[in-house]
């Protein structure tokens, strides 16, 4: 036998091996859950760990563009970033307002979980864009 | 990859809906794709297991799992959790050997550990045109071709004394490259059939997916 022919042949072989594992029906494995391999447990394990830092990294990354947006904010000034506003909005964001003017750094960790201050602030950076533009 | 990606959102909320036995089948199955994989690398030379050390298997999982759940790849609806996983792998196995590829033509001495590159690189392929050659690119290594053949021998010899007429033509299909689909067509027969004669062929001959070790 050519020495090309047969590594095609293993060649083909693990091909359709990996084509029907692709395919195979969950069913197929339900035999093999009770005696799993160390590999399988091990990223078993780690997906919650995985799917914790994944969070974490989510809310640092969301409390990152808050704050440059919020300082962004802050820079134009409560008095002018009211000015923005229609007389209605002005009264029915009147609490956030006061929240802006109060937020401590310690609040800001917590504030990427409030959803009405942070469409306030999505509120008032579109205005800003539109003043701007 | 520590980077949270544009899909994370969409990907959590997906990922919350996978229960644990649906996690715990897909690593079976990504295993077993891992196994048959690597070492198909190996004849073409580009994964041999110097290259590779024990923990390619372990480096393309975690790859595969973050990219999900951290949102660098996008999970599409049309395919289920490990076929998710097993094109991630794919995608990324790819990556790796074009690197090895570009690092054996500048004749570096030899791929270092962790010679797998550093960037976030995801490219989207259609996974099911590479089953029988993912890395295009390269030649068959003929350093080991007597053990190849060898082997091959000792499967058809197992194969003609088993005197099961079904599973011979099925061999012989495996010859000729024939796909999962031409195969059930051929031998007019399900894909759970064919399952079965699978299953046989690994029980009469135990082919290992280590084409170096002896049958």
């Amino acid at each position: 036998m050519e020495s090309k022919k047969a590594i095609q042949i293993i060649n083909n072989y693990f091909g359709l091996m990996l084509e029907m594992n692709y395919h195979a029906p969950a069913e197929n494995y339900f035999d093999d859950l009770e005696n799993v391999s160390d590999f399988v447990n091990f990223h078993f394990d780690r997906i919650k760990l995985r799917q914790a830092k994944a969070k974490a990294l989510h809310n640092k990354k969301r409390y990152e563009e808050f704050k440059f947006e919020f300082e962004k904010l802050k820079k134009y000034g409560v008095d002018e970033l009211k000015k923005l506003l229609g007389k209605t909005e002005r009264v029915q964001l009147q609490p956030l307002f006061r929240k802006f003017e109060d937020l401590s750094q310690n609040d800001e960790m917590e504030i990427i979980d409030d959803s009405d201050f942070l469409n306030f602030i999505s509120v008032l950076k579109d205005k800003i864009d539109e003043e701007t533009k | 990859m520590e980077e949270i990606g544009k899909f994370y959102e969409a990907n959590s909320k997906k990922a919350s809906e996978i229960t644990p036995l649906e996690w715990k089948i897909a690593f079976i199955k990504c295993e077993e794709h891992l196994k048959y994989r690597l070492k198909m690398k190996t004849l073409y030379g580009a994964h041999t297991e110097k290259n590779l050390g024990t923990e390619a298997k372990n480096y393309y999982m975690c790859f595969a799992v973050d990219s999900l759940l951290l949102g660098n790849w996008e999970w599409k609806d049309e395919f289920d959790l490990p076929q998710q996983l097993i094109r991630i792998i794919d995608s990324r196995i790819s990556t790796v050997v074009k690197s090895y590829k570009l690092q054996k033509e500048k004749k570096d001495k030899k791929i270092e550990n962790g010679f797998f590159p550093e960037t976030v690189e995801i490219e989207y392929r259609d996974v099911e045109l590479d089953f029988y050659k993912l890395s295009g690119d390269f030649d068959f290594d003929y350093e080991d071709a007597e053990k190849y053949e060898k082997q091959v021998s000792e499967i058809e010899s197992k194969i003609t004394s088993n005197k099961d007429d079904n599973l011979g033509f099925f061999w012989e299909c495996i010859k000729e490259g024939k796909k999962r689909s031409e195969i059930s067509e051929l031998m007019n027969m399900t894909p759970k059939q064919i399952d079965k004669l699978k299953e046989k062929l690994l029980s009469i001959t135990k082919v290992e997916s280590n084409p170096k070790e002896t049958v």
